[in-house]
């Protein structure tokens, strides 16, 4: 099967670039081929998903754009940088100030109050004093309507609330992207679906890439592009 | 900042591990602080106990001596031979221009025999008193005791079994029966009403020997310049009578060894009791009471056997009377009863003891005044003997109820070089004049010098009433010697030493001065070597490091302990936190964030777990100062410098411990740290590929 390439839409601007993307892990002694020959490009502004089938290659495809892993072969390039090439530390830096993540289980620090979640990743970036911080979270909490629940903890919040405060810490530091891995999996489906508007919103406003695996056919449906994989593979 | 912030929410959550792991580093820090603390404190007392009191800061000996000098003596008892200093007034001098050094004090530490006279001796003397002045009425009351503890002493002989030296009463008892017989006689007891001095002459020669109740004791004594040592040791004082003056030969006892030696065996064993009490114990709780009471009943004939009709009609009534028992009752039956005491009657009769019982009976066998007579063996293995006075007895302030440190008798140097026949300079030309007539080598010159001078003492020795006191070596045996009273005090620097102390301006300067001292000794050729203290003070000074050495197994148990538990907590906490440390990794977080982030943790509470445990030995400290902490033993009392401790705790061993958490709790993170920081971000993922 030839690779495909997908044009970029609706963008000015290419700033994920995957050429000729493969990944193999090691099970024991079985090689699985999680990501074959893919190759394709995301522009600014683009609100895409991934979808596919368990075991289609959707994560590890999440992975590979979101430098938490770097290819077996093939070249990804986000921001302009060849991951393959960057160390554990430039890769670390390349994910603080250029990508946000969301993840299923919303994966918030525990012990943080939803403030202190949303404000962590300025705290890594060390780049804004308390106030700047403290102004721009408090921005970010209202945005994803949660402006009541800054000192909440996570146990105290529903799957939605808990996801929207992953989604202030995944924008907070104004990445070029966002990768969401199944964001409204753990969600019923009306929460899903403001999740969803929600980042479809941000996207239309801000010009944030979004770029989010499901396997929802309704959630499937907002996305101004859809990429579905089977076996690793793009299949369109 | 924002480490400290996830580290305090993640101890407040894990409440239970933080309150364990918390509890074992506050547990480490109490015991390092205040382990350290006391031993630190043991050491400077015990220091101060010893440098005060015996060795000074340095012991200087002969370099040719073969031992190590060890003050308090090897651990079989013996005394170290440590030879003799060549030239004591020399090797004063030299010393003593060292800008650090204080005093030098000469001493020459040895053991000797006491002997102590037995209640027959003493009734056969006050007889004999009697008898020279004529007074009819006390030699008829005296010859009535005399016969009866005669009687006394044959039938406690017969039935030797209960006795410990059984086998040289019984080898001797062989011998003796029929001068046994013959002083029971009454045929000799009339011969004694038309020739009393006779009678006593035989008795004196024959008897006392055999009495049971004689008692040899063992004294280890420091000869010195008894002016010298009272104005250079801060600790010694005079307890009773005075010190020894100058240029008077004498000997104060010390006062411990005074009460516990000489003093009547009933009445020590009462005083113990009452001390005991004093201290706030019950007779029924204090086990050694009971054995000190249970001794006292099965000893009363002891006290029997000083008591003579007239004061047995006296103290029978009283005690009979105090008892409630009928007044026919045998004296032997009612003291026995009388000293069947416990808690509800001991305060009563101890007072009724010393009241009614105790000035009938000789309550210290040797007084502040008396002369007694000193016996030891040269190297060679001649007896000597030497007559000295009691001048009284001392002790070291603070050390009063240690046996160690209150072992020592104290005599002067002329005594000891008596004893030892250390020669004077005239007999020592006198020697030399022999070796050349007889042409002697010179080895030999000493052994022969000394039986030959040992002899010549017999010769000297006087018409004394005083009998032989001890009958080991029959054929050098003397009697006591008739030596001046007196000495040449100047003589004291000049003879034989053969330690000598060393007192310092400044002790912290020890290590400069020892070797400023060996320099001198090189240059000087004074032929001297050094032992500082600690190493003089033997067994008793590795006492302290025996107890660092099991404080400091404890710590380091502990401590592995407190590691093993919380790198295996913290092991455990990074796969529990897998998803959440993954998740800091993939938004941002570097791999040395997530270390600094268990650092903090375990860092922040060593800092609680270390401030609250400090401020918990600080306080137990201070407590202990305000009350001080008794010394249950001999041993501790003297390294305590005294009956109690009151440490004092310094910064420095607040800081060492804190520290000393701090490395732990660091080490101990290191390893899971590490693991969690090689989580891969991946994990954040909830992959299904």
């Amino acid at each position: 099967m030839p690779t495909m390439t997908d044009s970029t839409r609706s963008s000015d601007r290419v700033i994920v670039e995957l050429n000729d993307v493969c990944k193999d892990y090691h099970l024991g002694k079985v090689v699985v081929h999680a990501v074959r020959n893919v190759s394709m490009s995301f522009g600014t502004g683009e609100f895409a998903a991934i979808a596919g089938p368990s075991g289609s290659g959707k994560t590890t495809l999440l992975n590979l754009i979101g430098c938490i892993d770097t290819p077996t072969s093939g070249c990804v390039a986000v921001a302009g940088q060849d991951t393959s090439t960057l160390k554990e530390h430039d890769l670390t830096q390349l994910r603080l100030f250029n990508i946000g993540f969301i993840f299923q289980q919303f994966n918030l620090v525990s012990v943080l109050t939803a403030f202190q979640n949303v404000e962590f990743p300025l705290l890594l970036q060390k780049k804004l004093n308390a106030d700047e911080r403290r102004t721009r979270v408090t921005e970010m909490l209202d945005k994803v309507g949660l402006g009541d629940h800054a000192l909440h903890r996570p146990s105290e919040l529903s799957g939605g609330q808990r996801q929207r405060v992953a989604i202030a810490r995944a924008l907070i530091t104004r990445p070029d992207i966002v990768l969401a891995d199944e964001p409204t999996a753990n969600l019923d489906t009306g929460t899903g679906q403001t999740i969803i508007d929600l980042m479809k919103h941000i996207s239309a406003t801000d010009g944030t890439t979004f770029i989010f695996s499901t396997h929802d056919r309704a959630v499937m449906q907002y996305a101004d592009r859809i990429i579905e994989l089977t076996d690793g593979r793009i299949a369109q | 900042m924002i480490l400290v912030r996830l580290a305090l929410r993640n101890l407040w959550l894990h409440k239970v591990k933080s309150l364990v792991l918390g509890f074992v580093l506050m547990f480490g820090t109490i015991l390092v602080i205040g382990g350290n603390t006391l031993i630190d404190n043991i050491d400077r007392t015990m220091a101060t106990s010893l440098i005060d009191s015996v060795t000074g800061h340095l012991q200087v000996t002969s370099a040719e001596g073969e031992d190590e000098m060890q003050i308090f003596g090897n651990f079989d008892g013996s005394t170290s031979d440590v030879g003799s200093i060549p030239d004591f007034e020399r090797v004063q001098a030299a010393l003593l221009t060292l800008p650090n050094v204080k005093t030098v004090v000469p001493m020459a530490i040895e053991r000797s025999i006491i002997v102590s006279g037995n209640v027959l001796e003493q009734k056969l003397q006050e007889l004999r008193d009697a008898v020279n002045a004529g007074d009819q009425e006390r030699r008829q009351a005296l010859k009535v005791h005399v016969r009866r503890i005669i009687s006394d002493l044959v039938s406690e002989l017969q039935n030797v079994d209960a006795i410990a030296d059984m086998n040289r009463v019984r080898a001797e008892l062989g011998d003796k029966t029929e001068i046994l017989d013959k002083a029971q006689s009454d045929a000799l007891w009339e011969r004694f009403d038309t020739e009393p001095l006779d009678v006593l002459e035989f008795l004196e020669n024959e008897i006392t020997d055999l009495a049971l109740d004689k008692d040899l004791i063992w004294i280890r004594y420091i000869a010195t310049d008894p002016q010298l040592y009272e104005k250079t040791f801060s600790r010694f004082k005079v307890v009773d009578g005075t010190t020894i003056p100058r240029g008077k030969r004498g000997l104060l006892f010390s006062k411990f060894v005074f009460e516990e030696r000489i003093k009547n065996k009933t009445a020590r064993r009462l005083d113990k009791i009452q001390e005991k009490i004093d201290e706030g114990e019950t007779i029924e709780e204090c086990e050694d009471c009971q054995q000190w009471i249970k001794r006292n009943i099965k000893e009363v004939s002891s006290l029997l056997v000083e008591m003579d009709d007239g004061v047995r009609a006296k103290v029978a009534p009283i005690l009979a009377k105090q008892l409630g028992v009928d007044a026919d009752t045998p004296l032997r039956e009612l003291l026995a009863q009388f000293m069947t005491m416990d808690d509800s009657n001991f305060e009563q009769r101890y007072k009724a003891f010393y009241e009614d019982v105790a000035p009938h009976l000789l309550m210290y066998r040797i007084d502040v005044g008396d002369d007694v007579v000193l016996s030891a063996y040269t190297r060679s293995g001649y007896r000597r003997t030497d007559k000295v006075r009691v001048y009284g007895t001392y002790e070291f302030s603070g050390l009063e109820r240690s046996k160690l440190a209150g072992g020592f008798a104290i005599t002067e140097l002329a005594t000891f070089r008596n004893l030892y026949t250390y020669m004077t300079d005239e007999i020592r030309e006198e020697q030399a004049a022999i070796r050349d007539k007889y042409d002697l080598p010179d080895e030999l010159s000493r052994e022969s010098t000394e039986a030959l001078f040992g002899e010549e003492d017999v010769e000297d020795e006087p018409a004394e009433s005083e009998p032989d006191p001890v009958e080991v070596i029959e054929e050098s045996t003397t009697g006591p010697i008739a030596v001046s009273d007196t000495y040449d005090p100047t003589e004291l620097e000049k003879g034989v030493v053969l330690n000598a102390a060393i007192i310092l301006h400044d002790g912290e300067l020890l290590e400069e001065t020892i070797a400023a001292i060996e320099a001198l000794n090189e240059k000087e050729g004074l032929g001297i070597k050094l032992t500082t203290w600690r190493d003089a003070s033997g067994i008793v000074a590795k006492f302290i490091d025996v107890i660092r050495i099991v404080l400091y197994t404890a710590l380091f148990l502990i401590f592995a302990v407190a590691l093993v538990i919380i790198n295996n907590t913290l092991v455990m906490a990074t796969a529990e936190r897998t998803r959440e440390i993954g998740t800091m990794r993939a938004i941002g977080a570097q791999r040395r964030f997530v270390i600094w982030m268990f650092l903090a943790e375990t860092g922040a509470l060593a800092i609680i777990a270390g401030l609250l445990g400090a401020l918990i030995a600080v306080g137990l400290l201070q407590w202990a100062n305000a009350v001080g902490i008794p010394a249950f033993n001999d041993v501790f009392s003297f390294l305590f410098g005294g009956p109690r401790l009151y440490p004092e705790w310094d910064a420095i061993h607040v800081g060492i411990g804190l520290l000393t958490i701090a490395f732990v709790a660091l080490v101990s993170t290191l390893y899971p740290a590490r693991l969690a920081s090689r989580i891969a971000p991946r994990e954040a993922m909830q992959g299904d590929d």
